[in-house]
């Protein structure tokens, strides 16, 4: 069952370029064109029928194949698993959704026609909107809306470089994605997830989310220093020059007061300087600016 | 001070007091290099020649307390550090209740430690107390830690620099307390306030026009003082195991180290030779 499930499988993704890796079947040295050189005893689908329609009343049709941790799909030279844990899905916050419900391109016949380009992988990225509606209308304001610019470019410009608009998935995952209200477990994951979530992209600004409160002590774990979006917002995220974004110098009070509760004021939220700015306050300070001199040499003579 | 003025300040400060704790260890490296220079680590350590204590024995009650003290200080100080530079992984929480915990013994012991000072039997606040005697000699003493003289006057228990870091010490650590305290935001049960509400809300946030800004005023001076008992708790380290180096042991209950050494023959002396006490100079008392 294992041989036919991922053989199946292997060709939902495209014909002639996915292999099962445990596969034994005699005929796999005709395909031996298409299989990775790191899965030398892997097979082709090559070999099977595989015009017929999966069951559609659940996910099991799906299963069939991609339950299966052999399943891999050799993209661009790079052998990529096709495996969805049936074990993470059931204990993600879309445990009971059908695959068609974010996988909408898929219909449930092989081979998966739309398989030979990445598109689906933004349906699947962008198919949250239709379930999440309020948290989708908020993201469409923000500046990751996906909505393409004046230069008709879904692409952006951040400090990190020329990127791609986030879709709700690069964001928030895909098959492991967590319940959050009631789900401690859940909020504590997201909440450390600052560096994927966010620092892939804003590398410079994860890199200087360094002051001593916040910053350094959510580098180290800390389960109350805020996380990117609890300052910056998340779905409707905009540039801090923008007036109304939560980082905006007008909107500062109200943010710190989310969890500064005590009268913060214009004066007290000027530390905001320091959270993202305390390198160049330091590289500004002269005696500061030695010690981290003097500290770079001593570290190089060690390394 | 602005609001932008306090951002610098820190900033000034960690570098600053990095800078004059690294004085401080060049400093008594230096002098520990006197002291050898001199022959006083010589006659000290391996002669074994120390300054001889009267009246009774310590209690142990007071060593215990001192011991107690001396782990809880040093508690405060890695947790409060950690708590503003975090040097490892996932310790935040655990590091705050560790300081909380150490903070509650240390104003315990210093409660008590007034008591013992003014309101008990034993009421020894006046061998702290600095006399007229004291300001007179305080010279010598400063000669003799600076290796320009070779013993320094002995009116008491303490010497005059002792007896005016001990002092410094308290106000230091009310205010230390009071400060740490204006820290914590926990509500106070059965109230709408909490600590920092108490302590400094109700006059310095009017001031200041908020609460919170109070309170970073508060760590501020919180952390500015905990810089000061590491510089000064360093130099009492120092002095303690170079310049009474039994003493130290009898307080962290190890003075059989002491009596191994004076039972085996080598000195147990006070005088000019072990760097030690002379006779004070007749001066009128100051009381």
């Amino acid at each position: 069952m294992p041989l036919l499930a991922a053989g199946i499988a292997a060709l939902l993704w495209a014909p002639g370029i996915a292999v099962a890796q445990s596969a034994t079947q005699p005929g796999a040295s005709s395909a031996a064109p298409y299989v990775s050189p790191s899965t030398a005893s892997a097979v082709t689908t090559a070999t099977y029928d595989l015009s017929f329609t999966l069951p559609t009343a659940g996910k099991s049709g799906c299963m069939v194949c991609h339950g299966d941790p052999n399943l891999v799909r050799i993209v661009n030279g790079r052998t990529v698993s096709m495996f969805i844990s049936t074990a993470v899905l059931n204990n993600s916050a879309h445990a009971n959704v059908q695959c068609t419900g974010c996988h909408l391109d898929f219909a449930y016949s092989v081979p998966h026609a739309n398989a030979a380009s990445n598109a689906w992988r933004d349906v699947a990225k962008s198919a949250c909107k239709n379930c999440h509606k309020e948290a989708f209308t908020a993201y469409s304001k923000g500046a990751h809306s996906p909505a393409p610019t004046s230069a008709g470019t879904q692409r952006t410009t951040t400090t990190s470089g020329v990127k791609r608009k986030p879709l709700c998935g690069d964001c928030h995952g895909s098959h492991d994605i967590q319940k959050l209200k009631g789900n401690p477990a859940g909020q504590e994951a997201l909440h450390s997830r600052g560096k994927e979530i966010c620092g892939n992209c804003h590398l410079d600004f994860w890199d200087n989310y360094d002051d001593y409160y916040h910053g350094r002590a959510y580098k180290r774990g800390a389960p109350d220093a805020p996380a990117c979006w609890q300052c910056h917002a998340a779905h409707d995220i905009l540039p801090s020059t923008d007036r109304r974004s939560s980082v905006n110098q007008v909107n500062l009070v109200e943010t710190c007061g989310q969890c500064h509760t005590n009268q913060p004021n214009e004066a007290y939220t000027s530390y905001s300087v320091l959270i993202h700015k305390r390198s160049e306050q330091v590289a500004a300070n002269p005696l500061a600016a030695f010690w981290q001199q003097a500290i770079s040499i001593i570290r190089s003579w060690f390394s | 001070m602005s609001a932008i003025g306090l951002v610098e300040f820190n900033v000034w400060l960690d570098a600053g007091f990095v800078t004059l704790y690294a004085v401080v260890l060049i400093g008594l490296s230096g002098h520990f290099m006197g002291n050898i220079l001199t022959g006083r680590t010589k006659r000290r350590f391996m002669q074994w020649q120390w300054p001889e204590h009267e009246g009774p024995e310590i209690p142990t009650l007071q060593k215990f307390l001192h011991v107690q003290h001396v782990v809880s200080m040093i508690v405060l100080a890695i947790t409060g550090l950690y708590i503003r530079f975090p040097f490892f992984d996932g310790g935040r929480t655990t590091m705050r209740y560790l300081h909380y915990i150490a903070m509650v013994i240390v104003t315990v012991n210093l409660i008590w430690r007034l008591w013992y000072a003014f309101a008990s039997r034993t009421r020894d606040f006046r061998e702290f107390a600095i006399t007229r005697r004291d300001i007179t000699t305080a010279p010598q003493v400063v000669l003799y830690y600076i290796f320009v003289k070779k013993s320094k006057p002995h009116l008491g228990k303490y010497n005059v620099m002792q007896k005016g870091t001990y002092i410094v010490f308290v106000p230091l650590l009310v205010l230390q307390a009071f400060t740490g305290f204006a820290l914590l935001t926990y509500g106070i049960p059965f109230t709408n306030l909490s600590p920092r509400d108490i302590l400094v809300g109700w006059w310095l946030g009017v001031l200041l026009g908020s609460t919170d800004l109070a309170g970073w005023y508060a760590r501020t001076a919180h952390y500015i003082i905990n810089w000061l008992f590491i510089i000064l708790t360093t130099v009492h380290v120092y002095l303690s195991v170079t310049e009474d180096f039994p003493a130290f042991l009898n307080f962290f209950g190890m003075s059989f180290l002491h009596r191994e050494h004076a039972d085996s023959g080598e000195g147990h002396s006070q005088g000019e030779e072990a760097g030690g006490h002379e006779p004070a100079p007749v001066l009128p008392h100051a009381d």
